[in-house]
């Protein structure tokens, strides 16, 4: 059995593209950025224009990457949750919420999850505020 | 005049046989050729690899690491194979060797790596790091005419996939 395709704009349903989307909590100085999606070559960009922004917004604070929905994360997505890191304010902290294999997995292979405060839970980065 | 009988038959599509990548017997393949080396491409090629690979019969526990280590070896391409004003293409093709029980993809490029001078700021490093670190066995091999990624996976993990039969 052999399958042969050449993939054209007819061929790709909306689904196939990757998509990303926010929303933002602010509890008490804590941000909370629920990413949903994927996070990959093309959604980068937008990832990380969504995290400058909200640490533009509340400057000084706390700020929770959530990543709890995100289904796949490229190493594109890493170094921005690297320069993000490393951007962030220094009277501030930047926590990442990732568990599972789309986006545990690459930190932990990558070695961020050393260099990145990563916590299973929003929950449980919140009990470190 | 009408050709009468005589309707030739769809000439089977061009495969070159690899014997350094797949020297077991044919089972189901997946070829996608062509595609533009550009970002917009990537998910839906994830996509429709995920669709052949829930075929092969790998663990489940496994897709992502396959979905991740081909999806970089293609976020390669796009990034560093080809100058940004010269954008080119690439093939994908994965077959599942049930004999050997074994699934191999191959992600081929027409570009030059080379060319890229290295950039502090880019990923590339981490993507690489993932591409091998997600697969039972990696190569890369950049001849005149492109690079070719192959990468492996076991379907049973207790087998043993032999290294040698990576070629360098």
């Amino acid at each position: 059995m052999r399958t042969d395709r050449i993939l054209t704009d007819m061929d790709m349903p909306g689904s196939a593209s990757s998509t990303l989307s926010f929303d933002v909590d602010v509890t008490e100085g804590v941000v909370v950025m629920h990413a949903r999606g994927e996070i990959d070559v093309v959604t980068a960009t937008e990832f990380e224009k969504a995290v400058e922004q909200a640490t533009a917004r509340y400057r000084g604070g706390v700020l929770i990457a959530d990543l709890s929905d995100v289904s796949f994360l490229a190493s594109a997505g890493l170094a921005v949750l690297v320069r993000c890191s490393e951007e962030f304010p220094e009277d501030g902290r930047f926590l990442v919420v990732a568990q599972g294999p789309a986006t545990l997995r690459p930190l932990e292979l990558t070695g961020l999850t050393e260099s990145l405060e990563v916590f299973p839970t929003v929950d449980a980065a919140l009990s470190t505020v | 005049m009408s050709p009468v009988g005589d309707t030739p038959a769809t000439p089977p599509p061009t495969v070159v046989p690899d014997p350094a990548v797949d020297p077991a017997p044919a089972g189901p393949e997946l070829a996608l050729t062509d595609l533009p080396a550009v970002g917009a491409t990537l998910a839906p090629t994830r996509a429709a690899l995920a669709d052949f690979v829930r075929e092969t019969g790998l663990s489940p526990d496994r897709i992502p690491d396959v979905l991740l280590a081909v999806y970089e070896a293609m976020a390669n391409i796009v990034e560093h194979a080809y100058p940004a004003d010269r954008p080119g293409t690439f093939d994908v093709r994965a077959a599942h060797t049930p004999g050997a029980d074994r699934l191999t993809v191959t992600i081929t490029d027409h570009g030059d790596w080379k060319s890229e001078v290295p950039d502090p700021a880019s990923c590339r490093g981490r993507g690489l790091l993932l591409m091998r670190s997600c697969s039972d066995a990696a190569d890369v091999h950049t001849g005149p005419d492109g690079t070719r990624i192959t990468l492996q996976w076991r379907c049973d993990p207790r087998a043993s996939l032999p290294d040698d039969e990576l070629g360098g």
